[in-house]
């Protein structure tokens, strides 16, 4: 038990620190600032995705004989820690979810070139699983996948909602029914595909949200490949659980508060009140932040331990359940001990006259309501954890 | 960063899981407290000649060498059984820090007294009106005599030797005098734990040891650490058993014909006292684990503190609920935990002082230049 990191750690954090202190630059701030790219999407992105990987910073977790720097889960954590606290949008989905299913799963003809292609940041991939009818209880989905039986090619229809990113994304990761009958259990039916957006009969409208833009997407008549095909037919559970674990750790990645906390502190050290005091000498503005601190800390470390025991074999099902929901209400607690800091000043917004550290913390209340339905809801995580962490019998 | 235990961690924690499991027996439990606080006598011998309280001592003075982290895990047992031992007080407030000073011989002989279970000693670190060790009211004068008052002192009646958080030319010292002297009255207290507990009055009193100036002062924060992480760990334990009692309790019951467990209110409510107990474990093993290194200031000490006393309040009042009558009823085993909660809340600072503390760590750090 030594809760602290190896001096090779530590020297890898600093590295990292140190690589990501200008990597955001004035004109990736810029790209940001247009809605369809504060997700990542644009030129600049582009090109510092490909700097990245040039760099050998993504994929330090991964395997070597995929391209990877095979250094181990606890150091990729500490990677993406620093890369979101430095406010690059990382797509986290594709590099630290989808990316490494498909590593395990995917077909040679995907581990050959698409996987290669993550790690040299040239593709992107969204998450194609809700629909308008299917949300928490995802098993229900009705976009089919009808194989023809002459070329072993899949026919894909049907209807995706929430897809973030779909408005640039290379593929989506997408759940289809596989199996229409109906004496099968309806989880046993889905299959995972990899389906390439550039392919005829995919298309995407915007939903513009108070936050940011997502998508619906749109399958119609796709024909796809079997080689996009992703693990066994009516296997596709399984990878969708296994992809919904990294993603509920990565959506409650410290890393996104960590930058914006300290400049926040920073900002009320250097701010005066009318009395010409600094804001941090208040006793309720300096306790918020305490608070804030004490909540990132131990957010910290649970997820450190999920990328610890990650390296020594399956993190806990029922404690990743519990860093998601801690998690995720933390961070919505979070914005607003630290708005309430700012006052109403608070929610001038991005470039508005008077807005405070670029508005930061008025566009993450607006965006921060997604986190504790997203990636499964809280209401799910929370049985998850009477069922397999306190054995309490199910209702159903 | 590794979050295992070692081999020799694990065997520790397992002995004092099945020795302090079978005299935590709930028949046992209740005829020993029928008379009021007591101290198990019988167990705290079997965990001296067992090695558990001395775990962490060096050989020399007859231990196994281990470190504090071997401490929170017995501590962590003793809050999932609720036995009545002055482990933390003697073993952890006390004996703990003062390995700090075993080059000085005659604190040597007394931790080899305590290692062997010859001698017990206790810690007095808080005052009517002052809960601060480091700027305790009770005096050493100038002949060496101690004058004062401690209170809430746990197995004071029992101890052979009481450690004592003092003052000393306007600076904090430690005292480590003799229980049994003229100058010396005991007072019984009740507490809401029901721990033993004394009011000590000191007139004059004759000490044994005294540890004064820069000492002092790292063997008050190394105490002070200790005991708080202690309470954590304790408090981790608690936490732990309070839910799976919960648990098992509600997957029993059953109303309007289902098991009151398959309610998502009830479900999500024990939910989310797995989270805090979760959160509480993961900050306590932090604390622990930058004491072990020797980091007895940090900040992950005040936010476990924090964290307990949240985590004691809400799990407590959870478990509670969630048992309707039952939970308060002396005849069934949850209200021992749900007592003690109140005293690992607000015993070593409670949620509010550390945070206030922190808040002005953070003050200081971002307010100096860099």
């Amino acid at each position: 038990m030594d809760i602290s990191y190896t001096p090779e750690q530590q020297a890898l954090k600093n590295r990292i620190a140190n690589y990501f202190k200008d990597f955001v630059t004035p004109d990736l701030i810029e790209e940001k600032k247009h809605p369809d790219f504060f997700e990542g999407g644009g030129p600049v992105f582009k090109q510092k995705m490909k700097q990245l990987a040039k760099d050998g910073l993504l994929g330090l977790g991964w395997p070597v004989e995929l391209g990877g720097a095979g250094i181990g889960p606890v150091e990729q954590h500490i990677f993406t820690e620093e890369v979101m606290s430095s406010g690059f949008p990382y797509p986290f989905l594709t590099v630290d979810t989808v990316g490494p299913m498909l590593a395990q799963h995917g077909s040679e003809f995907i581990q050959e070139n698409i996987v290669r292609e993550i790690l040299k940041g040239e593709i992107i991939i969204s998450v194609g699983y809700s629909e308008p009818n299917a949300g928490t209880d995802l098993a229900s989905l009705q976009t089919r996948a009808d194989r023809d039986e002459a070329t072993g090619d899949w026919i894909i229809n049907g209807q995706k909602i929430w897809t973030s990113l779909g408005h640039y994304a290379d593929y989506v990761w997408l759940a289809a029914r596989t199996n229409q009958s109906p004496d099968i259990k309806k989880h046993k039916g889905i299959t995972l595909f990899l389906v390439p957006t550039a392919l005829e009969g995919f298309s995407h409208t915007p939903i513009k949200t108070m936050g940011i833009r997502t998508n619906a997407t749109y399958y119609q008549d796709i024909r796809l490949p079997d080689k996009y095909r992703v693990g066994e037919i009516d296997g596709g559970w399984q990878l969708i659980t296994g992809q919904l674990n990294r993603e509920r750790l990565s959506i409650v990645n410290p890393g996104m508060i960590t930058g914006v906390f300290e400049q926040v502190c920073a900002w009320c050290a250097t701010s005066k009140d009318i009395d010409g005091k600094p804001l941090i000498s208040t006793p309720w503005i300096k306790e918020n932040l305490a608070r804030v601190h004490t909540g990132i800390e131990t957010l910290k470390l649970l997820c450190w331990k999920q990328a610890w025991a990650m390296q020594t074999g399956n993190p806990d099902m029922a404690d990743a359940s519990a860093a998601k929901v801690y998690g995720s209400e933390f961070f919505v607690e979070a914005w607003r001990l630290l708005l309430e800091v700012m006052g109403q000043a608070g929610t001038l917004s991005g470039d508005s006259e008077g807005a405070i550290l670029k508005g930061v913390l008025e566009k993450r209340y607006r965006v921060g309501s997604t986190l504790t339905f997203g990636g499964g809801t809280n209401e799910i995580q929370r049985e998850i954890i009477a069922s397999a962490g306190l054995w309490l019998p199910r209702a159903r | 960063m590794d979050f295992s235990y070692s081999e020799l961690h694990n065997d520790i924690k397992s002995l004092a899981s099945d020795m302090l499991g079978d005299f935590s027996d709930v028949e046992r439990l209740k005829k020993l407290e029928a008379n009021g606080p007591y101290l198990d006598h019988e167990l705290w011998q079997k965990m001296i000649e067992a090695g558990i309280t001395a775990a962490a001592f060096p050989e020399a003075l007859g231990g196994m060498g281990m470190d504090y982290n071997a401490t929170t895990l017995v501590a962590e047992v003793i809050g999932r059984t609720m036995v009545s031992t002055p482990y933390i007080p003697c073993i952890i407030s006390s004996a703990m820090p003062l390995l700090a000073l075993q080059n000085r011989s005659e604190v040597a002989r007394l931790l080899a007294q305590i290692a062997s279970g010859e001698k017990l000693i206790t810690a007095a670190l808080i005052e009517p009106g002052n809960e601060d060790p480091l700027r305790a009211s009770s005096l050493v004068d100038q002949r060496s005599k101690i004058s004062g008052y401690k209170h809430c002192v746990p197995f004071a009646n029992d101890a052979d030797y009481l450690f004592i958080a003092a003052t000393k030319n306007h600076k904090p010292c430690v005292a480590v005098l003799k229980r049994k002297q003229p100058g010396v009255k005991l007072t019984a207290q009740l507490s809401t734990a029901h721990e033993p507990q004394y009011r000590v009055d000191l007139n004059n009193a004759d000490i044994e040891i005294l540890i004064s100036d820069e000492d002092a002062h790292q063997l008050i924060n190394t105490a002070v650490a200790m005991t708080t992480v202690a309470y954590c760990a304790m408090a981790v334990g608690a936490a732990d058993k309070m839910t799976r009692i919960s648990g098992e309790y509600t997957s029993q019951r059953k109303q309007f014909g289902v098991a009151i467990a398959t309610f998502q209110a009830v479900a999500h409510r024990l939910a989310d006292c797995y989270i805090d107990t979760q959160c509480l474990n993961i900050i306590t093993l932090k604390a622990g684990s930058d004491i072990n290194n020797g980091i007895y200031d940090s900040e992950a000490i005040a936010m476990a503190k924090v964290w307990c006393g949240n985590v004691m309040h809400r799990v407590s009042q959870a478990a509670q609920h969630v048992h309707g009558g039952a939970g308060i009823d002396r005849d069934y085993y949850l209200f021992r935990y749900c007592l003690w909660a109140k005293q690992l809340e607000l015993a070593m600072g409670n949620s509010k002082q550390h945070i206030s503390k922190l808040a002005d760590r953070l003050e200081a750090r971002y307010l100096s230049p860099r």
